[in-house]
């Protein structure tokens, strides 16, 4: 088993190798001097100059990066030019709204799934599965950012049961945090459960068809029993899948809902890096959300077997 | 009956936006760019249906004239992806090997990076604009389209009319474009139609984050970002742009759905 993590993690190095390589040269695709850019239009000739020294401009590109990446295994991802701060602790810090927004939405979201998805297989056809379907083929038609200015609207403005603008750390007081992501927290759960719950429906719908199902409904066994007890298990793996690749997506992805939410994220942190073109607080987004990819990915493989007894891990 | 009723909703839903941006060519209800500071935050009303924005512009003229924005943006993000992509993803699967090994490597590392976040990257390189837009997305889009198209090359490669074709002592690029292309196009023109969808959601997104189409240019995703501080006051500029997006998706998924059902008769129970 940890044999095989380890070769995993090291058959991801390539990629990881890849993606720094890219993240690398788009900042060098900048037309101009690559210092004078990160540094913008006020900077003095001195701090540019300094810039050049320390990147290794005057270097061959290969130096250059080879610079850059000695600084990067050592955790150093630079600092940021507006706020001056390292981005490796500007990364920490937001990582921590974001990761529990998108981890507490996508487990909701599974579970709605799961419930939604396995009910509409199960009664395939009916006026319930015309509901659950006709409700997630909405849910993929409303923008997450719209659905979330909706209950912003509805919750926020009409009925004022929720705050519409602001934040209070984690750290600092659990209960109020949670005020202000209750809705941050709901809309990314609608908005995600419409693609989970037709992976779900569809994935349910083939293993009713097999065997083994009309042989547990045979033995007698009760419907629960069968659903929960044998389909369940048996189609879940699809849906898991996809779990993994939501949750790697949206780590760098929910900027939008971090931007109605006013929410202090990585997705947010990325958006203003772009605005103020802080290049460190880009690259540093870009590899941290890449690095995630791949490990939550991995985690999913890991978690596989649990629910797909052909996949053994080896 | 449901599938067909499914397919008639989403012929018709897209036929409207198609009539919309038609429309908005020879006319609008008035000029969408026209501020008019008397009227500004007016709710809707029978001389502005869906009422008017902060700078007293006609909110119902912007949408549509945010409409051809979107729909010009989609096709050309989606014709540059899905040309592209045909081409690498014919590539690597027919020709497999090395070139096959290189292409995928680098659209996987490019996987590795969520669409989205991919396109902001680019646009910071780029600088925001509709061009830029189209080549962020275009490129963000790319990996996925090579993988589809690869996929269905490498087993219409192994066919018999394929395996004709080179007994035959056709040039591997007649082969391809003779006989491969043709018969991977129904996953192609499905994937294009998710696309166009996939590329509408994330233009709106970028230009609701503002760093797509500036203003004051109207697509529907920056009205929806300056309508963010007039929620107390003036909701309808908060809703207005969203109905519109959502049945543009609406139109299309269902659109795109219909083209599985008629190209995939697996599922047809």
């Amino acid at each position: 088993m940890i044999g095989y993590i380890l070769r995993r993690l090291v058959l991801a190095l390539p990629t990881l190798f890849l993606v720094a390589i890219m993240v690398f040269f788009l900042v060098r695709l900048i037309p101009g001097d690559p210092a004078q850019v990160m540094l913008g239009e006020g900077a003095t000739p001195e701090a540019v100059a300094a810039l050049h020294k320390e990147l290794g401009l005057d270097q061959p590109i290969y130096t250059q990066f080879a610079i850059w990446f000695g600084h990067l295994l050592r955790g150093d991802l630079g600092t940021s030019i507006s706020t001056g701060e390292p981005v490796g602790r500007l990364l920490i810090d937001r990582a921590q709204t974001t990761g529990i927004v998108v981890l507490l939405s996508v487990g909701l979201a599974t579970l709605i799934a799961i419930g939604a998805g396995m009910v509409a297989a199960w009664r395939r056809g009916s006026l319930l599965d015309l509901a659950v379907m006709s409700g997630a083929s909405l849910i993929l038609a409303i923008p997450s950012f719209w659905l979330g200015l909706l209950l912003l609207l509805v919750f926020g403005v009409w009925l004022h049961w929720l705050p519409v603008v602001g934040y209070i750390p984690f750290s600092e007081d659990p209960l109020g945090a949670l005020l202000f992501l209750i809705l941050p927290i709901a809309t990314l759960t609608i908005s995600e459960s419409g693609v989970l719950i037709r992976m779900m429906r569809s994935s349910a719908i083939d293993v009713l068809r097999l065997d083994f199902v009309t042989h547990a409904r045979a033995k007698g066994l009760a419907e629960r029993t069968v659903l929960m007890r044998h389909v369940f298990p048996n189609a879940f793996a699809p849906t898991l899948t996809l779990v993994g690749l939501t949750i790697g997506r949206l780590f760098g992805g929910i900027a939008v809902i971090e931007t109605v939410f006013t929410l202090p994220g990585l997705g947010r942190l990325m958006v203003t890096g772009v605005l103020a073109r802080d290049y460190p607080v880009v690259q540093g987004c870009l590899l941290f959300t890449a690095l995630i990819f791949v490990l939550v990915n991995l985690l999913v493989d890991l978690l596989y077997p649990l629910f797909d007894p052909r996949v053994t891990v080896q | 009956m449901r599938r067909q009723a499914h397919k008639l909703l989403g012929l018709g839903l897209t036929g409207l936006l198609i009539a919309i941006v038609l429309i908005g060519f020879v006319w609008l209800p008035y000029d969408p760019l026209a501020i008019d500071l008397d009227h500004a935050l007016a709710a809707p009303s029978l001389a502005h249906w869906l009422g008017t924005d902060e700078f007293g512009r006609d909110v119902a003229a912007r949408a549509m004239l945010g409409a051809r924005t979107s729909v010009l943006i989609a096709v050309e993000t989606v014709t540059a992806a899905i040309v592209l992509g045909t081409m690498l993803g014919l590539v690597a699967g027919f020709l497999r090997g090395w070139t096959e090994r290189v292409l995928m490597t680098i659209s996987d590392a490019l996987l590795a990076f969520p669409g989205i976040l991919l396109a902001l990257a680019l646009i910071s390189v780029l600088g925001s604009g509709s061009l830029s837009i189209v080549v962020a997305l275009a490129v963000a889009y790319l990996p996925a389209t090579i993988r589809i198209v690869r996929g269905s090359v490498i087993s219409i490669r192994e066919r018999e009319y394929v395996e004709a074709s080179r007994v035959a002592g056709d040039s591997a690029l007649y082969t391809m474009w003779k006989h491969v292309l043709p018969n991977a196009m129904p996953p192609i023109l499905i994937l294009a139609t998710s696309l166009f969808g996939w590329v509408v959601l994330s233009e709106s997104a970028l230009s609701f984050l503002g760093v797509g189409v500036p203003p004051p240019a109207p697509t529907w995703g920056n009205m929806l970002s300056s309508a963010r501080p007039y929620m107390y006051t003036a909701s309808w500029l908060s809703i207005a742009p969203g109905i519109c997006i959502v049945l543009t998706l609406l139109g299309i998924n269902m659109l795109g759905d219909a083209l599985r059902d008629r190209f995939d008769p697996r599922d047809n129970a």
